[in-house]
């Protein structure tokens, strides 16, 4: 019986299939990668909040200090989210205390119907998370925004988004870049809230501005594992 | 001159023992050794096979790329945010909780809301912030999936769950009449005042109040009476003794004031200046007081008695600046230099007698410290608030009688389990069945509740307001940390909603009893005493009283005839549980885990009995063996402890719960219980020991689930940590794991190297004194810098440090090298960054250390360190971060103590030592543990890849591998049901979880980070106020719990804390320093204060110039 052989033609396949395969495998590890990798996976991420609360109209047009609702952010670790009778401060749904009228803006708006319901009910309003780290990571705001690292580091233009979403990866090159190099996000610890502050600048303005700040503050970051992970 | 003197007349020292089966030779030694080493267990038993674990981690690898972004979380932030509450800052309050007769002080930790951490109130005389395993475990305790939940009704066999508005409608039924015929209480005495009130009320109404805990103070306060016609409470001054005697006692254990006892027992023995007590301890079984003993000698529990009789005849025969006689047997010459010292030393001495011994001793004994003149100096006492209350055991026997006559028809049971641990005379289970109707409240449903018909949840002490007297007299207040889990009420509110007709309002019950305290200017102070756990000035003042005369039997020396091992009968103890107390701890996975601090046995008792007594009686290590007591035969597992007395055995009681939960035993649902239960041995006649128990061996074999031997590799690493143990002073330079020397030794250093003080203040004027810390400074030896000669030009990296160069001058018995190694890895790795800011360290000084393992505990609350469960300890998989190493050792300064078979005894804790020269880091192939430029030695939990080399590398043996993901409560209970555990239960115990603290998985290798949570937490504070960290601001949460203040931790750099000072002391040495991995963790020698009569050479204790210095001082007050 003879032999089978392969016919000559088939050795022209050959490189093709050892080289496709090895494509269609990098192809296909670099989608995982890729798929998987902070910035695709964590960039963007916009979820619907219950109260549609516009930071552009708050942080933004009316120029409320972030403090103002973020009131831990100084002396916590997290920045915390307000309490309900924050926004009831303004939007309370003419509830009365103490004889005197709170809250009348927007007082009849079906969009603020979860912080009426919430103040009247005392039931907590049921934010989604923006901004999320993982929980083996330990970030405290109050020792950023104490020496002179802006929300906007992190945060990007809050006051510039109707909804907020996150615009930085958030993961632990993005933490270990600003460690090693802090200078570009230094500033007047006075000016950490004011978002659009040096937008314009170039980055050797920035950077020169940054070190001088960086030298009085006496800011010296740790790239340890031990600063964030416990 | 400081060169270190081989004594050339000594051969290479007395043996230490690492562990029991090197002494023994037991062949039970190989097996554990085929356990360390998995030879043919691997997949034995646990459920769990290799196979199993490779198939799941196939199936979850293909499961990972999908299913990668955010599963949504939310925030729910307050509606209202209470004032002063900042999400993810944990405030801390003061509270208390009643343990055993006492209020013990404490400052819980609350972390959103949930109290995640008990310590002592530091404001508190009585603990001055130190707290004991109990008090630890108390968290636990809380979050307990076992608590009951519902009161419950017995219906036939079953029991059901009832609302709470019927159950109190069925307790207003026995307690809410006008007239309270045939009702009798039965609680735990307490210390609570209100609750006392309550009582008053139930009293006068015609109830019937009885009291019952199995550990209790009967002869104690009996023997007060019997000597000062009333029961009064001594409050001991052992700072100021500088002699102390203790007779079958436990001072600085078990008692209830054990933590203020141990911190001032430590205060009287600070050797760096100038204090330093001798303490004799006569007892049966070793204690946490025996351990910490310069002489100790065994004798039966039954010839104390005998023992204090020829003390007193000794003490009455001898004049001040006597002598002893040194042909006297050694045992005798303990006795004669016991009295000269306590002559000698009249009015600064101190002798204990302890609970388990008969109201005579105690008579005797407060009738010598009374002649001695002890009285009102280094003894006070105060007056107890229920000084005319009958004993236990009568309360006990009253009881039994009146529910025989039929007196009683209906009995309320306030908390405890007395249906577990009442004498064995009364059948007290069929007596509550014979009963109209019977209820208890509790806290978990154990064998108490099961007996009786009705039974109704409480609230945990976190959950609701109280009050207590603490042992020091003062008025303690308990607020609650957050609303009761499962609704319950109070024991006082309880009792007080079912006397009257409506609920009762635990904070206005105690604020009633408060005004009686708080005469004026009541809101302000009541404030004050909410915050502070106390009202100041509230301490009790100290009472004079008069010892009457006592009749001394006339002395012999039947204490000291051997045991007649002939008669193959022993003296049994009933030992309080070091881990679980009386059996109430007996569902805390903690403290059954926690190993006993002389055994180093968990999750279980064993019968501890001497070598020779063993030897005598054919009972073998690890083999089950037959206790006839009385008409109860005990099958309890056999453990050889060098130390008990001949002829006696020690176990402990509160195990072989059978109804305890899902930890300790629920026979009903088929948990097995755990250990062997002593209850039905122990009556009123020999409630604390029994004489005549007959023991005979069997064949069956019981391993017992030990932690230090498990370690042991074969006989040559057997004899190699033996060669370790000890300074071998016949090769130079070997370093030794226990260093120790005598005072007299110590003092003549001192002289020639005296200390400069560092206070602190001037030296360092940045330094910034955080409030709170009194732990005492050590002194730093100076004016000497030896010049290291360094080994082939590499630099010595630790003459840059003047606080290193100092300690190249060494006490001899803290020996050290006097030549820096080489560093065979120059320039490969990154050492310490010297000029970083803050350079970690740690100090443990043996001589303060007692071995109670109160630091374990805190470990484990502090770093979510889970528990691994019976099965992985014996095959040595068990997780504490921190574990206490301890050495059976000869006497090293008396051959004499040696042969009559008086061991020496050292604990020593371990933990990561954080060295600059890692060897764990130079092994690890995915950089998952690197080093810090502060010296920390991190572990990166995601990185670990689980190979455990770093484990294998390390030669301390600090790295935990967590082989079964035993974080997770699933796997953590193991218990037959444990799918039952729903995920509310799950979640309950998450609440325990500090958040500081990742919580680990499996495949991950673990180890002490310095509490890393504190220090940075500490750090971003002191950088938010742009202050440095002041000297001993940050607290680790051993040395936070630590009762004797041993543990030091801080910054190196900050020559004014008390860590540096302590690493410039000149008892401070390494662990294996010949290795070169120059740790951050130093030891101080412990220094040992024998009576030179007692002496008969000095071990390693050779002075300057080869001579050795006898002990020739006596005791330094």
């Amino acid at each position: 019986m003879q032999e089978f052989h392969f016919p000559n033609w088939v050795n022209r396949f050959v490189l093709v299939v050892i080289f496709g395969g090895l494509g269609v495998g990098g192809y296909l590890a670099t989608c995982l990668f890729a798929g998987i990798h902070p910035t695709i996976v964590n960039v963007g991420h916009q979820p619907k909040q219950p109260v549609p609360f516009s930071h552009k109209l708050h942080a933004g047009t009316m120029k409320l200090d972030c403090r103002y609702c973020h009131n831990t952010v100084e002396i916590a670790g997290h920045a915390a989210v307000p309490p309900t009778a924050t926004c009831g401060n303004c939007h309370g749904g003419n509830r009365v205390k103490e004889g005197a009228t709170l809250g009348v803006v927007k007082p009849d708006s079906p969009l603020l119907e979860p912080v009426r319901t919430s103040l009247e009910t005392n039931t907590p309003v049921h934010w989604e998370r923006v901004h999320d780290l993982p929980d083996f990571v330990y970030f405290n705001h109050s020792a950023h925004i104490n020496r002179g690292v802006s929300c906007v580091s992190c945060h990007d233009r809050i006051d510039t988004m109707e909804v907020v979403t996150q615009m930085k990866s958030l993961s632990m090159k993005f933490c270990l870049d600003c460690h090693r190099n802090p200078a570009p996000h230094i500033r007047d610890p006075q000016m950490v809230t004011k978002l659009d502050f040096m937008a314009n600048a170039t980055d050797e303005e920035r950077q020169a501005y940054g070190e001088e700040w960086a030298r009085k503050l006496n800011i010296n970051p740790n790239i340890n594992c031990s600063t964030c992970h416990r | 001159m400081n060169k270190f003197v081989p004594n050339p007349g000594q051969p290479a020292g007395p043996a230490r023992y690492e562990d029991l089966e090197r002494m023994f030779e037991s062949p039970d030694g190989q097996r554990m050794i085929d356990a360390e080493f998995h030879s043919a267990l691997e997949s034995a038993g646990d459920g769990f096979s290799r196979r199993r674990w490779l198939q799941l981690m196939g199936a979850s690898l293909a499961l990972g790329a999908a299913g990668c972004r955010h599963e949504n979380q939310q925030i729910v932030p307050h509606s209202f945010r209470p004032a002063g509450r900042n999400p993810g800052v944990p405030v801390t309050y003061s509270t208390m909780i009643d343990f055993a007769g006492v209020a013990r002080p404490l400052r819980a930790t609350s972390y959103d809301g949930r109290p995640v951490k008990l310590d002592g109130n530091r404001l508190h005389p009585d603990s001055m912030g130190s707290s004991d395993s109990f008090t630890q475990a108390r968290i636990l305790e809380l979050y307990d999936p076992d608590r009951l939940r519902s009161p419950r009704r017995r219906d036939g066999e079953k029991l059901v769950d009832v609302s709470r508005d019927e159950a109190l409608a069925a307790g207003r039924e026995i307690l809410g009449q006008a007239k309270l015929q045939g009702v009798a209480i039965l609680a735990e005495p307490g210390s609570s005042p209100s609750l006392a009130a309550v009582r008053k009320d139930f009293e006068s109404r015609g109830g019937k109040w009885f009291e019952w805990t199995s550990i209790g103070d009967d002869n104690t306060r009996a023997g007060a009476k019997a000597a000062f016609n009333k029961a009064v409470r001594a409050q001991y001054h052992l700072d100021q003794a500088a002699v102390i005697v203790t007779l079958d006692a436990d001072p600085l254990g078990l008692d209830p004031a054990g933590l203020k006892n141990s911190r001032k027992f430590a205060a009287g023995r600070d050797v760096d200046h100038g204090k330093m007590s001798r303490m004799y301890v006569v007892e049966c079984d070793y204690s946490l007081t025996g351990a910490s003993a310069d002489h100790r000698i065994a004798v039966p529990a039954s010839k104390i008695a005998a023992f204090t009789a020829s003390l007193a005849a000794g003490i009455k025969a001898r004049t001040k600046g006597g002598s002893v006689d040194k042909g006297l047997s050694y045992r005798k010459r303990v006795l004669a230099a016991m009295a000269q010292d306590l002559v000698d030393h009249a009015g600064a001495g101190v002798i204990v007698a302890g609970e388990r011994q008969p109201p005579e001793v105690h008579a005797m004994v407060h009738r010598l410290n009374a002649d001695l003149g002890n009285h009102g100096k280094t003894i006070v006492f105060t007056d107890l608030a229920d000084a005319d209350r009958p004993g236990l055991l009568e309360s006990a026997v009253n009881l039994a009688s009146a529910l025989e006559s039929g007196e009683i028809q209906s009995l309320v049971i306030l908390g405890g389990n007395p249906v577990y641990d009442f004498p064995a005379n009364v059948d007290l289970a069929a007596a509550i069945g014979g009963l109209k109707s019977s209820l208890h409240l509790t806290l978990h449903q154990n064998e108490t509740s099961r007996a009786c018909s009705q039974m109704v949840d409480l609230a945990h002490p976190l959950e609701s307001w109280g009050d207590g007297i603490a042992h020091d007299g003062s008025w303690c207040v308990a607020q609650p940390l957050i609303a009761p889990l499962f609704g319950a009420m109070s024991p006082m509110e309880t009792l007080a909603t079912m006397m009257g007709s409506q609920a009762a309002s635990g904070l206005e019950l105690v604020r009633k009893t408060a005004a009686a305290v708080i005469t004026s200017d009541f809101e302000t102070r009541w404030n004050q005493a909410v915050h502070d756990g106390f009202v100041e000035g509230s301490a009790a003042a100290s009472v004079e009283v008069v010892a009457g005369a006592t009749v001394f039997p006339p002395a012999d020396d039947s204490w000291d005839a051997g045991w007649n091992s002939a008669s193959g009968e022993v003296e049994f103890v009933f030992a309080p549980s070091r881990s679980i107390y009386d059996g109430r701890f007996g569902n805390s996975s903690w403290l059954q885990e926690l190993p006993d601090f002389i055994s180093k046995v968990t999750w279980e008792n064993a019968a501890l009995v001497s070598p020779k007594t063993a030897e005598a009686l054919g009972l073998k290590q690890n083999t089950l063996a037959n206790f006839d007591i009385g008409n109860v035969t005990l099958r309890i597992p056999v453990h050889v402890t060098p130390g008990q007395a001949e002829g006696t055995v020690s176990v402990e009681i509160g195990y072989g719960r059978t109804a305890a939960g899902r930890v300790g035993g629920d026979v009903v649902n088929g948990v097995e219980p755990v250990g062997v239960n002593l209850a039905p041995a122990r009556d009123v006649a020999n409630w604390h020991y029994r004489t005549g128990v007959r023991a005979t061996r069997t064949a069956t074999t019981h391993t017992l689930a030990t932690v230090q031997e498990i370690w042991t590799t074969d006989k040559t690493g057997r004899d190699e940590i033996q060669r370790r143990m000890f300074v071998d002073k016949s090769n130079g330079n070997r370093s030794a794991l226990i260093r120790e020397g005598t005072w007299a030794s110590y003092q003549d250093f001192s002289k020639q190297h005296p200390a400069v003080e560092h206070s602190g203040a001037g030296e360092a004027p940045e330094a910034h004194s955080s409030a709170g810390n009194n732990r005492g400074a050590l002194p730093v030896i100076g004016g000497i810098a030896l010049t290291p000669a360094s080994l082939n030009g590499a630099q010595d990296k630790q003459a840059a440090d003047p606080h290193d160069a100092a300690h190249h001058v060494q006490w001899p018995e803290g020996f050290h090298m006097h030549h820096a190694l080489a560093d065979l890895t120059p320039g490969v790795r990154k050492l310490y960054n010297p000029n970083h800011d803050n350079k970690w360290g740690m100090s443990i000084d043996l001589n303060s250390c007692t071995g109670c393992s109160s630091c374990m505990t805190a470990c484990q609350a502090e770093n979510n360190i889970p528990i691994v469960g019976k099965w992985q300890v014996w095959r040595g998989r068990e997780m504490h971060w921190l574990r206490i190493d301890r050495y059976f050792g000869e006497n090293l300064y008396s051959h004499e103590a040696s042969e009559a078979g008086e061991m020496q005894i050292t604990h020593q804790p371990v933990t990561c030592h954080h060295c600059e020269n890692a060897p764990c880091e130079t092994v690890c192939p995915v950089a998952a543990t690197v080093h810090s430029d502060e010296g920390l030695n991190d572990m990166v939990y995601n990185r670990c890849i689980g190979t455990r080399y770093c484990g294998n590398n390390c030669p301390y043996k600090v790295r935990r591998f967590n082989y079964l993901n035993y974080s997770d409560a699933e796997t953590l209970l193991k218990y037959p049901n444990a799918d039952r555990l729903s995920k509310e239960d799950r979640s309950l115990q998450n609440l325990m979880m500090n958040p500081e603290v990742t919580i680990r998985s499996r495949g991950v290798m673990e180890k002490c980070t310095y509490c890393v949570q504190r220090i940075q937490n500490v750090k971003i504070t002191a950088k938010n106020q742009n202050r440095k960290i002041g000297p001993n601001e940050i607290e680790t949460a051993c040395q936070d719990a630590c009762p004797t203040g041993a543990i030091r931790f801080g910054d190196l750099l900050n020559p004014a804390s008390d860590v540096a000072m302590a690493h410039a002391n000149s008892r401070s040495y390494t662990l294996l320093e010949e290795l070169n991995n120059i740790p951050r963790t130093k030891y101080l020698a412990r220094v040992r204060n024998p009576h030179p009569s007692l002496v008969d050479h000095v071990g390693s204790a050779v002075g300057p110039g080869g001579a050795a210095t006898a002990a020739a001082h006596g005791p330094a007050a």
